[in-house]
């Protein structure tokens, strides 16, 4: 057939051009070995290479400073051979020694208002929500279902909804670990009951709840994605689906009142709908651009184990209807699987981000 | 002589049709993916065999339980018995390429195997999991990759590897390729047997074929937007054996794959930087079962036309082209590598 050699290169550049290539499939294959998420060898590499790059830079920058001063010695030493005693050693700081000094740093003073106050209990007022700003360190991604729970079935691509959730919570997990620490719920196809995965999400003090699950109804023109947060419902689709969604949660009758309280308390059930907010539209408006048939079937709330249970604000997604034609055909493409990670990154990010920005006007 | 030649090296191309195998010691095998075992301990007794592969069990499955566990391209998940039958299909194809006696004489033997281009991490992982201990090294890589690699095809070409699970998509860009630059299609070989047999089926609701017999006469007389001369065979309708027609039927099954194929080649060549994809087009390698079919590779041109044209080149082997493309690969891999990829 005489499939033409690499074009415009050496046996060297295709030599260099076969290692790439290696390098890249030796990573993808180690990365499957050590279940450690896509592309981490190759962001380890860059990371490498970047510090590699900092201390060159760095010793680049010493060797051009010592270059300077030499330089100044002998210019300064070549002038003052006629005034050798007024010459005195010129040192690389005195020559970057900015013209102008900028002004001391101070410490602010109490920047953010009564905080001195609140810590110190003599304030009894209501705290603006926006007071004490909350970090965002901890993240739990829940990829709904594994192992022996499947969960819907995508049909014409043979693929189950554990794999789909795991895939997208993967990305997602890429996708947060470049700013928060990242805990999942399960690693791998592993099962995984309901119960563990909220106390794995309650014992490593997460901060945030994300459970990723694909939605199947009966109606097949039905598509787009849900929010939920935890909540009683009325509607008996939801009271249905929450049913089973919570199959196998491996709860007890004397939890019932523990997880009915965690679902009242009011600012995590605020906090959780915040949130779902934020999820809700970065999914519109990220999902739209890809998918513009999408629709927002809205933020709602719904019994959910994982959302009741969970002592921190969480939300469920139900990211694309698998039951639909088009969607199912969508869900099949790994960029809109990456969408959809991206959406629900960007969404938990700006609501993060709400949480730790000093906003007034709002209380708890 | 060399560290590598004291080894054996294997390239596998695991199909949902067919899987082959070749070797660095000359070997070339091709198997049916089918996996059935006898159903009870009569059919034991008649068929001698405690697992048949290929055409063996397609022939018997009348007493079989068989299986064909790469359906779609991908292993199918939740069946223990898919699971098995990977296993049994896997090492039924190196015990044909000679493997168990080489380790068995101290030799190492390392692998390659091609999977779909999209094949999700789980099944990667199954795949890994099913060649557990039967070779030494083992590196797994997207089939439409491998068979970039065995062809040189490594800069600015587009492999369609037209399966019949999957058709694989794969863009080369000089760089190990990364999602963006693959896709699986479900459209393929097995999609245009189910067009061809839901076709005949409402034009004749009394036809008795199986879907078998639609994929050999698909084998023999597909084509697309080709002038083929009349496609007759003979079905038995209502018990009697009828000589019919299905010219029509076929090309309206075999054109259904043309469009996606089409498009999503398109797509990815979109994709590309707009300097290079001229040289893209220019360079597509059609592969795969189905790139035999008559017309398939100028109707990939004539979709190019509209965007300046583009060269459709189709592989000369498409049964062994993945598993040749995995054996360079196996030979071309350091053993640095290897040592960090157990089997």
């Amino acid at each position: 057939m005489g499939i033409p050699p690499p074009r415009g290169g050496s046996m060297s550049a295709q030599r260099r051009l076969k290692r790439r290539l290696f390098e890249g499939m030796a990573a993808e294959n180690l990365e499957l070995i050590h279940n450690q998420p896509r592309g981490t060898i190759r962001r380890q590499r860059q990371d490498r290479l970047k510090r590699v790059q900092r201390r060159r830079r760095r010793a680049l920058l010493a060797g051009g400073s010592l270059v300077v001063v030499a330089g100044v010695v002998l210019t300064f030493g070549l002038r003052t051979d006629a005034r050798a005693d007024r010459s005195e050693a010129v040192t690389a700081a005195a020559v970057f020694e900015p013209a102008v000094q900028a002004p001391p740093v101070t410490r602010p003073t109490d920047r953010f208002g009564g905080l001195t106050d609140v810590i110190n209990g003599n304030q009894v007022q209501p705290i603006e929500r926006g007071v004490i700003p909350l970090a965002v360190r901890t993240i739990v991604v829940d990829p709904g279902h594994g192992g022996k729970d499947s969960g819907t079935l995508l049909p014409q691509y043979g693929i189950l909804e554990k794999e789909i959730t795991w895939d997208i919570a993967e990305r997602l997990r890429l996708l947060l670990e470049t700013e928060f620490s990242v805990v999942m719920t399960r690693n791998g196809d592993d099962t995984v009951a309901l119960k563990q995965r909220t106390e794995i999400a309650n014992q490593s003090n997460a901060d945030l709840f994300v459970s990723i699950h694909v939605n199947w109804l009966p109606d097949r023109e039905a598509r787009g994605f849900e929010t939920y947060f935890a909540g009683s419902t009325v509607d008996p689709f939801l009271k249905q689906l929450a049913a089973a969604e919570n199959q196998d949660s491996g709860f007890s009758m004397a939890d019932t009142r523990r997880l009915l309280d965690g679902i009242y308390s009011g600012v995590r059930l605020e906090e959780s709908r915040r949130m779902a907010d934020w999820v809700s539209q970065s999914l519109f408006d990220t999902l739209r651009l890809r998918n513009p048939d999408v629709v927002d079937r809205g933020v709602m709330r719904a019994p959910f184990v994982v959302l009741v249970a969970t002592e921190m604000p969480a939300v469920l997604a139900e990211v694309a209807c698998i039951s639909n034609d088009r969607e199912a055909r969508m869900l099949g493409f790994p960029w809109y699987r990456q969408s959809i990670a991206e959406a629900l990154y960007s969404g938990i990010k700006g609501y993060a981000r709400e949480l730790s920005a000093p906003k007034k006007g709002e209380s708890t | 002589m060399t560290e590598k030649a004291q080894h054996l090296l294997v390239g596998i191309d695991l199909g949902t049709s067919q899987s082959a195998i070749a070797t660095s010691a000359g070997v070339r095998e091709v198997v049916d993916s089918y996996v059935g075992w006898p159903v009870d301990a009569v059919a034991r007794k008649i068929l001698k065999k405690d697992v048949l592969f290929g055409q063996d069990a397609v022939d018997n499955r009348t007493m079989l339980e068989v299986h064909r566990p790469l359906e779609r391209g991908l292993l199918k998940e939740g069946s223990d018995k898919d699971q098995q039958a990977i296993r049994e299909l896997l090492s039924h194809l190196l015990d044909l390429a000679g493997v168990p006696e080489i380790r068995k004489s101290g030799g190492k033997v390392r692998a390659v195997v091609g999977v779909p281009a999209e094949a999700l991490r789980v099944n990667k992982q199954h795949v890994r999991e099913a060649m557990r201990g039967l070779v030494d090294g083992l590196i797994i890589v997207s089939e439409p990759f491998a068979v970039a690699y065995g062809l040189d095809a490594l800069l600015h070409a587009m492999v369609v590897d037209v399966g019949a699970g999957t058709t694989d998509f794969c863009v080369m860009k000089g760089r190990y390729p990364t999602e963006e630059d693959q896709r699986t299609l479900t459209n393929a070989g097995d999609w245009v047997d189910e067009q061809l047999y839901t076709l005949l089926g409402e034009r004749h609701p009394g036809m008795s074929v199986s879907i078998h017999t639609v994929r050999d006469w698909k084998e023999k007389y597909s084509f697309i937007s080709h002038e083929s001369g009349p496609v007759t065979v003979s079905i038995p309708i209502g018990g009697k054996p009828s000589e019919i027609d299905i010219t029509e039927e076929m090309k309206q099954a075999c054109e259904s794959l043309g469009p996606p194929v089409a498009e999503a080649m398109l797509d990815l060549i979109a994709g590309v930087e707009s300097e290079y994809q001229e040289k893209v087009r220019k360079n597509i390698i059609l592969a795969g079962r189905c790139s035999k079919m008559p017309g398939f590779g100028q109707y990939l041109e004539n979709a190019m036309e509209q965007f300046g044209g583009g060269k459709v080149k189709v592989v000369k082997d498409p049964v062994f082209v993945g598993a040749n493309g995995g054996l360079v690969l196996a030979q071309d891999a350091p053993m640095s590598d290897w040592e960090k990829l157990p089997g």
